[in-house]
């Protein structure tokens, strides 16, 4: 907003609330307002209400920023329902950039070049047992005390059940597992569908952290992160519209 | 690398998109869910951008057009004011958050009708300059600017008068 010349108008009061006069006219607008304390009073009045907006914006919004608007999660969602065959090579492409620049902050990559994807044990456990119509789980849903009991004393440390029943998921039982690292375990939920979705946690070798991955081998998807002590993931049918979500609840009840 | 905005610049604009789509839908959910549909299409809309420094309002535009498009007429709640009347009407009467006080400057702002909502968000919280805002919203400089003081000015009687408010609300 500039170049106006002649009296000051409205457009010059708020862009001057704006702060996009050029120097001079805020100058001339200063100059004004400093004559016209009534005016002062409303323009003031603006600038406070910009401030406590930015505020009360600043911290409606201070949650962290969901699962599926991250860019790594976008660009997933693109591949698998690209419609052009271009866009798909271009998205796998910059996938692969932005998975290896992921992927040289994480210390999985360190492990040297016999480093497999990580989660793999996740996603194995999810074929083998998850999906397993009859052998899903070792303990059923009705035995949870016993279960986290027994769980617990196989990872060494706390571990609740994630309630995922707000997103219609049933709670089917659990089992413990091995996993590359160590001792692990897996909670089995089942989706209105029949679909499997499995916590997967285990405990780690070495202490890493990280932030949010996901990856996708065949037709199963998992999200899983690092948090120090234990490792999770949390996997599905890749298909799942749920699985995301119940990442996103699993993190929040593990935080 | 073919894209021209990195992943990492896209996502330093999400809480800021997260917020714009909160003041078009007021529904947390259905702002992010207009969020993805705009990030969906702006990665696969790279070609189309020219400068990065314009990332912000592209992907606001972006955005703006694709709640334009099909998010809005999914709603039946919004009571849309005729646009740019300057006729005086009672605050937000008839919305749904109508018997909630108000609390903070926010829940007076998410009372405006939505095309000066929109230009406020815009240029107050999200600091567009008036010829960006009026790239974003796809209206010249001047109808920016009278929506604005407008929005301001509205804004300003309902945090004036509290009372007055409440008093419409409790019979």
């Amino acid at each position: 907003m500039s170049g106006n010349v002649g009296p000051i108008g409205e457009d010059d009061l708020h862009a001057y609330v704006d702060e996009q006069l050029d120097p001079d006219r805020r100058r001339e607008v200063e100059a004004y307002l400093a004559a016209n304390p009534e005016v002062r009073r409303r323009i003031d009045a603006y600038g406070s209400d910009i401030a406590a907006l930015r505020r009360d914006a600043g911290a409606a919004f201070s949650s962290p920023v969901p699962i599926r608007l991250r860019m790594t999660e976008i660009r997933r969602a693109l591949r698998t329902t690209a419609i052009h065959r271009l866009k798909q090579i271009a998205a796998g492409v910059v996938l692969v950039v932005f998975g290896a620049a992921i992927g040289s902050s994480l210390r999985w990559q360190d492990a040297g070049p016999t480093a497999r994807a990580p989660m793999t044990d996740a996603m194995s456990a999810y074929r083998v047992f998850a999906k397993s119509p009859d052998g899903a789980v070792e303990i059923d849903g009705t035995k949870r005390v016993m279960l986290v009991n027994r769980i617990a004393g196989h990872l060494g440390q706390d571990i609740a059940i994630p309630d995922l029943s707000r997103l219609g998921l049933t709670f089917l039982g659990g089992r413990l597992l091995a996993s590359d690292e160590g001792p692990g375990g897996m909670f089995v939920y089942a989706e209105p569908s029949g679909e499997r979705i499995a916590v997967y946690v285990k405990t780690l070798a070495d202490g890493r952290r990280s932030a949010f991955g996901s990856r996708q081998d065949g037709d199963v998807i998992a999200y899983y992160w690092f948090d120090g002590r234990l490792g999770y993931a949390v996997t599905g049918q890749a298909g799942s519209a749920i699985v995301a979500n119940a990442a996103e609840m699993v993190r929040t009840t593990y935080r | 690398m073919f894209s021209r905005v990195s992943d990492s610049e896209l996502e330093r604009h999400i809480p800021a998109l997260r917020r714009f789509a909160w003041s078009l839908t007021r529904d947390r959910d259905q702002a992010d869910d207009l969020v993805q549909e705009a990030l969906l299409k702006a990665v696969s809309r790279w070609t189309q951008l020219r400068q990065s420094g314009s990332v912000r309002p592209w992907l606001f535009q972006i955005l703006y057009n694709a709640f334009r498009a099909g998010f809005r007429k999914a709603r039946m709640d919004e009571v849309e004011m005729p646009s740019d009347s300057d006729r005086e009407h009672p605050v937000a009467i008839g919305q749904p958050d109508d018997r909630i006080a108000l609390r903070t400057t926010l829940d007076a702002m998410m009372r405006l009708p939505e095309h000066q909502r929109v230009v406020l968000e815009l240029v107050a919280v999200e600091g567009l300059t008036y010829d960006q805002v009026s790239g974003v919203v796809g209206i010249p400089v001047g109808t920016v600017m009278s929506r604005l003081s407008r929005g301001r000015e509205r804004l300003r009687d309902m945090l004036d008068a509290p009372a007055a408010v409440h008093l419409r609300r409790v019979k």
